[in-house]
């Protein structure tokens, strides 16, 4: 890769368990098949009538010790270390962030029935995990900003990276389906009763998924030499300071959030290629995302390509950034945006052009993603694709 | 290679803390929302949130953060504002509230940084008793959107209007710790001026064998730049990890102590080798490993004092000594190191007259 400075940071490897699959082989494949729909989970639909979830099929991870999350995000940090080509005195000193909505609260849920004289079961305990189980030394740091948690993890890993904390961080989220948020969506009527449909002018809520995203990000000079995805250009955080669940009407720090990111990535909105947006298909988040991106993007909002990702695998809650994240690298490694999931009937307040037939070719990769979180917790990135 | 740069700076300019009187029972009513924070608006919060905000109003009444901030709009901050009036990390200061004390500070420029373990697990375990009991319709609209732990430090944004960022971090034990390395690692970014970092814990019924945490402790930061006014104190904070398979083999072994070492090395500055060290094991193998190093490197440079506080369910027990160590009056600096058996393990030092 040419071109690259000191203060690069660079992906180098990915990986994933989803609905669609384990692995970016059998995840871009599923969303090239568009064919994923919700079910009502398991144990779980007669708590909470009417759930439903894009769920990891059984047997995808083995789960032995620890609870699905966790065996979510070891399967795909393995996928994404080998993927990166790492050396065992690499994997060694390699950081690890993580961003996990809830943990294995769902495990907690089970052992309730029996607790007492156990010891105690730390919830958040992923990224402890995924670091034990590879040997990393390095920096170890559990983050659980909910929906934007990846995106707080991506933007902590960049950080690391170039403060020179670490040269090699594996990063990503994870998150299962538990009866918690599920019962709290349902509660909140934040659930959709049909699938997760963004941007549609009848959708209802947002539908859970869950998985694990990672990716291996590394210093330029790390990696030189090596093959990359493309570089984390420039992130960027805030908080809304306004609401617990709702976004601020006002949109200010999404703006700001997503001006920031393209600063410090050194691109204009001109620059923007294609958005992979946080689209959960709650009423408010995306009605006030496209006046957001209206304004960010000015002129250019129906000529710039959105990517509706959570309409093919639900809100992966905690790993939805991590998902966006890697969707952009492989958008930019097959030079194309698949196509969108057929809108029933576009909301006509979110005039985002979403792409429904195609794939739409792309010559270039500046992606910007999107990632909000209840408490108003933002994140935006600058995703600079490279051919692979 | 070039050397790793793990160490992250932050200057204290004030300390805030809940806890329970000693003896108390976790699991009952101990805490008064209302004399610590007011009457109106903060019943329907959780517990560890109503610790938290105590905490740091407390934190921002006693620092002297009033005086510094950065005056002006929105956007990347220039150089602090002339210093007043003293703060201490001791004493309260005169400053009033905590509005009034964040007041030469842009909203975009103000943050949080919250480390837990526990802060929603009651919750958890009533939304989940409730839902199988009777259904989603009994659950209490106030308190449920908070089955997101974010949302206990999120409130401390809108209390406080701080747009920057708020980052909620939760590895096992060591979470409070790490909220002030993830804090001062931000401000060394450039991603905020004044960052309010700690930790939140509230009792856990499902903390088994282990002790129940309550209570919060929150640290007004700014800038390694800053100048460490009297009473103040400059942060210093570096993480590691000890996979703990890695301690099977010898060479994990001799890897793990060395990482520690290197770390209290690291953390200490020319010069200013701590004047004690404070070690807050779980009774874990990566416990005991990590206390090893720590004596190794130590011997007869410090006092070390070991502190085996049993297997705790939070990881407030870490930061209680940092707040100990802030209000003690040190004469030097202090170390405290948290220790985990899923393998975090987290330093942090404070230095009464450190400079960046």
């Amino acid at each position: 890769m040419k071109g690259l400075t000191s203060d690069d940071v660079v992906v180098t490897g990915l990986g994933t368990v989803s609905c669609l699959g384990a692995g970016v082989d059998a995840f871009w494949a599923g969303l090239r098949a568009a064919d994923s729909r919700p079910e009502p989970p398991p144990g779980l639909a007669e708590r909470v009538p009417g759930a439903l979830s894009y769920r990891v099929a059984d047997g995808v991870t083995e789960t032995g010790r620890y609870g699905r999350a966790t065996a979510f995000a070891l399967h795909a940090a393995r996928q994404a270390v080998a993927d990166a080509a790492l050396t065992a005195e690499e994997i060694a000193d390699m950081a690890v962030v993580i961003g996990t909505a809830a943990g294995e609260t769902a495990e907690r849920e089970t052992a309730r029935d029996g607790a007492g004289a156990e010891a105690w079961a730390p919830v958040f305990r992923v990224a402890s995990a995924v670091g034990g189980e590879l040997g990393a030394f390095g920096s170890n740091i559990s983050v659980s900003n909910a929906c934007a948690a990846s995106g707080y993890a991506l933007t902590l890993a960049i950080d690391l990276v170039r403060r020179g904390e670490a040269r090699t961080v594996l990063v990503g989220g994870a998150d299962a389906v538990a009866t918690v948020p599920l019962a709290a969506f349902g509660r909140l009527g934040a659930s959709d009763p049909v699938r997760c449909r963004p941007f549609d002018a009848d959708r209802g809520g947002t539908v859970f998924g869950e998985g694990a995203a990672m990716l291996v990000v590394r210093s330029a000079g790390a990696a030189a030499g090596r093959p990359v995805y493309g570089r984390l250009l420039g992130a960027a955080l805030s908080c809304d300071a306004h609401h617990p669940t709702a976004p601020d009407p006002a949109g200010d720090q999404l703006v700001r959030v997503a001006r920031e990111a393209l600063r410090e990535a050194g691109r204009e909105p001109g620059d923007v290629d294609a958005v992979i947006p946080h689209g959960t298909g709650t009423r408010q988040n995306d009605a006030v995302e496209a006046r957001v991106l209206g304004e960010v993007l000015g002129e250019r909002l129906g000529d710039v390509p959105l990517f509706s990702l959570k309409a093919f695998i639900g809100h992966t809650a905690g790993s939805a950034a991590a998902f966006s994240t890697v969707c952009a690298a492989l958008m930019a490694r097959h030079g194309a945006m698949p196509a969108n999931m057929t809108l029933e009937r576009q909301d006509p307040d979110c005039r985002v052009w979403l792409p429904q037939t195609g794939p739409t070719p792309l010559t270039r990769t500046n992606v910007l993603l999107n990632a909000y979180a209840f408490g108003g917790n933002n994140f935006s990135l600058v995703f600079g694709g490279e051919s692979r | 290679m070039t050397a790793r740069d793990t160490v992250a700076e932050a200057v204290v300019t004030g300390v805030g803390t809940v806890a329970a009187p000693a003896g108390t029972a976790l699991d009952e009513p101990w805490f008064d929302y209302r004399a610590r924070l007011g009457p109106r608006g903060y019943k329907y919060l959780p517990d560890a949130c109503q610790y938290l905000l105590a905490a740091a109003k407390d934190a921002l009444t006693r620092s002297g953060a009033e005086s510094a901030g950065p005056a002006g709009p929105a956007g990347p901050a220039g150089p602090a504002g002339p210093a007043g009036s003293a703060g201490s990390v001791g004493s309260a200061g005169a400053a009033g509230d905590g509005p009034a004390a964040l007041a030469g500070f842009a909203e975009e420029r103000r943050a949080a940084v919250v480390g837990t373990n526990s802060a929603v697990a009651a919750l958890h375990a009533d939304i989940t008793e409730v839902v199988r009991a009777g259904g989603i319709n009994r659950l209490s609209p106030m308190l449920t959107p908070f089955f997101s732990v974010n949302l206990v430090a999120s409130r401390l944004s809108t209390e406080h209007r701080l747009k920057g960022f708020n980052t909620t971090v939760t590895s096992p034990r060591v979470a409070g710790l790490e909220a002030l390395h993830v804090a001062a690692r931000e401000l060394g970014a450039g991603r905020g001026d004044l960052v309010l970092a700690g930790v939140t814990e509230a009792f856990d019924p499902g903390h088994g064998t282990a002790a129940a945490e309550a209570g919060s402790v929150v640290l007004v930061l700014r800038p390694p730049a800053d100048a460490v006014r009297p009473g103040g104190a400059l942060l210093r904070t570096t993480l590691r990890f000890v996979p703990p398979a890695a301690l099977a083999h010898e060479s994990g072994r001799r890897r793990a102590g060395r990482e520690v070492r290197e770390a209290l090395e690291a953390l200490a500055a020319p010069g200013r080798a701590p004047e004690l060290i404070r070690v807050v094991t779980d009774g874990s193998a990566v416990a005991a490993a990590v206390e090893a190093a720590v004596r190794d490197w130590s011997a007869r440079r410090v006092p070390l004092s070991v502190e085996a506080v049993g297997a705790r369910a939070g990881a407030l027990a870490p930061m209680e000594r940092v707040a100990h160590d802030l209000r003690d009056g040190a004469a030097g600096p202090r170390t405290v190191v948290a220790v985990a058996g899923e393998g975090n393990v987290a330093f942090a030092s404070v230095d009464p007259y450190g400079t960046a």
